[in-house]
């Protein structure tokens, strides 16, 4: 039998509210402190009606941190620091010899240089380059000198779950055989004021996944997971984390922001993540949720969830309420707390879960908690109905 | 690698939407080159078509109008490609906050300004729950859907529906104007290839491709290869004819995506001077303006092509007719500063 092409995860890189890299967002999972707080640099006149998931470092002490002289976008600043961070784990030195690609999901881009803009301080030629999502895109790719592939993706909330699996795909497929993928996404006015028009957006802490939640809070943050063969991995003797072993990309086709009533894209994508990782569904030992804490996602895919693993319900957290929902970063961010489940061993809990949404009862994990884990499900869904679940398991 | 284009859905400057090609061209006659727009409704029902934008019902009905050519009610996949996404919806949403001083907001505005509005809205009008991405990669965009598609129809989907789509807006036309991007009002924009005067100017446009893993006898156009690099051009052009055992003098046509601005015209005829002496020249930046997703109007052109065996004297890089010989083969190439450049390979199908 032809042995599988495996994917594996030999780097990992991350900012966010909880920590400005691996180890610190480690021990604040483990610690169970949250990144929710009030918003204190975001330029907004809503500032102390809200709280929000923001990274602790400012612009300059970003840019201090990657010795970046250029003004950049705060979403291309939590880009670089997360994706030095993976470059740096994975180690990957045969870029000569190797096909290397860069993928990266994002939905505000550089929206804060164009707000600048708006507010008569910016100017238009530096509008232009960094306003659309390429941008981060081509920097990072500069950057680390990676020229094979570079491509950027913006499937609103599950953009960077769909950069690691189009990166687990080219691998597979032969085209290329390493990929950096993941997301960023920074705090903007732009969103802010766009999910409190829709007006889902909890003023105070998010409490996913219980019957009092009230909405979500917003996070910003960068994550980065370096993907490449098995063979190559080896070849070179890489360390794997896990490995990536199902993904599925589906759409609700419903409505452009609400989920079906029965979650019909989430369980699709659930699914037919499990399929694709020849898994069945008691194999799961663990589900990071999409989680967000609103009304509509919590409840759909609770019923999702019931509706695939039936009786046999793994363990599951929204870890949104420590981060906030990093929108286009989400995926990505949570793909790296799925691998230190693995890694760790580790159950991270839904902070705040008061009780169970009485339509279906589901209790996430509450506590940290330590098991042996071998395969989670991390869930990402978002607007326009795009729906991605990806599989991640212990290299055996 | 086996992607054939099935059938087409454009709506451009040009009237690609209700005639059939050769068209009667419409040169620029400003700076900004907009889409011819067919009656909406007629293809979208008009409940659905009052809260929708202009992009996305651009969008939406190049898809919907591709996929009825195809005479097939939903895709395998959806990828919708964007330079620059919802532009209209994202700057009146900026207008609003700056406006309404951040109270009182329409979310309408804002659901409609992300970049997967169009490829969300195809989804929920056809109730396709398949696969569904968005590519937003500046202007190599439409190619990485392209290869995409190529990807999934490897994995075994038997279609994909593949679109690129970008839209005219005056506050991102401004902007860019403030910054140089535009030739003047009045340098000449009908000889943009061998302009002498720097910018380019402005367009939209949505094109959207079924794309299939099987020929049958409907089917002209096939994908021989997706190329999207930064580098020397010449070398990956030698390895896409080793990918395909051709050489130079077996593409008799290039459609360049020069742009008019004269500091980048020498890269683009110094390389086709170099590597395809032979081929016929032509471009479509003044048939279409510029715009990240323009190589989807291209593509559009290359299936007409080779469809039809006719080649507008309006398509000539300079305004000649050329032999009509039978064109088999066809380069796309755009090149972006300082490096970048993107190719896709087309053949015409042997049914």
């Amino acid at each position: 039998m032809k042995e599988k092409n495996e994917i594996w995860i030999t780097g990992l890189g991350i900012i966010s509210s909880i920590g400005k890299n691996l180890s610190e967002c480690e021990d604040s999972l483990k610690e169970m402190k949250s990144g929710i707080k009030p918003i204190k640099k975001l330029n907004t006149i809503h500032k102390n009606d809200y709280v929000a998931g923001e990274v602790e470092l400012s612009n300059s002490e970003l840019s201090n941190e990657s010795d970046i002289k250029k003004q950049l976008p705060r979403t291309a600043l939590l880009a670089l620091k997360a994706a030095k961070e993976a470059m740096e784990s994975a180690v990957f030195k045969e870029k000569g010899k190797a096909r290397v690609g860069i993928i990266l999901g994002t939905t505000v881009g550089g929206m804060d240089k164009t707000e600048e803009l708006y507010k008569r301080k910016g100017n238009p030629g530096e509008y232009i380059p960094m306003h659309h999502c390429g941008f981060t895109t081509s920097y990072l790719a500069k950057y680390f000198d990676i020229n094979d592939y570079v491509n950027t993706i913006s499937t609103a909330c599950s953009s960077s779950a769909n950069a690691i699996m189009l990166g687990a795909r080219l691998i597979k497929n032969g085209i290329l055989d390493a990929v950096l993928a993941g997301g960023s996404d920074a705090l903007s006015s732009f969103t802010l004021n766009g999910f409190r028009s829709l007006m889902i957006l909890d003023p105070e802490p998010c409490k996913p996944f219980s019957a009092e939640r009230r909405g979500l809070n917003l996070g910003e943050g960068a994550g980065f997971v370096f993907l490449e063969s098995k063979k190559t991995a080896q070849n070179r003797n890489a360390k794997g984390f896990c490995k990536v072993s199902g993904y599925a990309n589906t759409n609700d086709a419903f409505h452009q922001t609400a989920s079906s009533p029965d979650g019909r894209g989430a369980y699709k994508a659930m699914y037919e993540a499990l399929i694709s990782a020849e898994l069945d569904p008691d194999k799961i030992d663990y589900i990071n949720i999409h989680g967000t804490g609103t009304d509509n996602n919590d409840l759909t895919e609770s019923i999702a969830i019931i509706r695939l693993f039936k009786e046999g319900i793994p363990d599951l957290s929204s870890t949104k309420a420590y981060t906030g929902h990093c929108l286009g970063a989400a995926g990505s961010i949570e793909a790296i707390f799925s691998v230190l489940s693995i890694t760790n061993g580790a159950l991270y809990p839904n902070l705040r879960f008061t009780n169970p949404i009485p339509e279906t009862g589901l209790i996430p994990v509450m506590e940290y908690k330590e098991k042996k884990i071998r395969h989670v499900l991390s869930n990402s869904f978002g607007f326009g109905g795009c729906d991605t679940s990806l599989i991640f398991s212990a290299i055996e | 690698m086996n992607a054939y284009i099935k059938s087409t859905g454009a709506i451009t400057p040009q009237p690609t939407f209700d005639e059939s090609f050769p068209w009667k061209e419409n040169m620029p006659a400003n700076l900004r080159m907009n889409a011819i727009e067919p009656e909406y409704k007629n293809y979208i029902p008009p409940v659905k078509l009052r809260r929708m934008s202009r992009v996305v019902k651009m969008g939406l009905c190049a898809a919907i109008a591709c996929l009825k050519k195809a005479d097939l009610e939903q895709p395998d996949a959806i990828i919708t490609t964007t330079g620059w996404g919802c532009l209209a919806d994202t700057f009146r949403f900026l207008d609003e906050i700056v406006e309404k001083n951040e109270q009182t907001l329409s979310p309408a505005t804002f659901i409609q300004s992300t970049h997967n509005t169009v490829g969300g809205q195809i989804a929920l009008l056809l109730g396709c729950q398949e696969y569904n991405s968005v590519y937003v990669n500046s202007n190599s965009s439409f190619e990485h859907g392209l290869l995409d598609s190529i990807l999934l129809l490897n994995e075994g989907k038997e279609n994909v529906l593949l679109g690129g789509i970008d839209e005219f807006n005056e506050t991102d036309f401004n902007l860019k104007k403030q910054a140089g991007y535009w030739k003047n009002e009045d340098d000449d924009l009908q000889i943009l290839p061998n302009s002498k005067t720097t910018g380019t100017i402005s367009g939209e446009g949505s094109a959207f491709f079924l794309l299939t893993d099987k020929e049958d006898s409907s089917i002209y156009a096939k994908i021989d290869g997706v190329k999207i690099f930064s580098g020397d051009p010449d070398q990956k052009l030698q390895n896409i004819f080793q990918e395909n055992n051709i050489c130079a003098d077996d593409i008799q046509l290039v459609i360049s995506g020069i742009n008019g601005d004269s500091l980048k015209n020498n890269q683009y005829v110094g390389f086709y001077n170099r590597m395809l002496p032979s081929a016929c020249k032509c471009c479509y930046k003044h048939l279409c303006g510029e715009h990240d997703s323009a190589s989807a109007f291209a593509l559009w052109l290359a299936e007409a092509v080779l469809r039809t065996q006719v080649l507008p004297e309006y398509l000539s890089w300079d305004q000649r007719i050329y032999d009509q010989k039978q064109i088999n083969r066809i380069l796309i190439h755009h090149y972006n500063t300082p490096d970048e450049h993107a190719f896709i390979l087309v053949s015409k199908t042997n049914i």
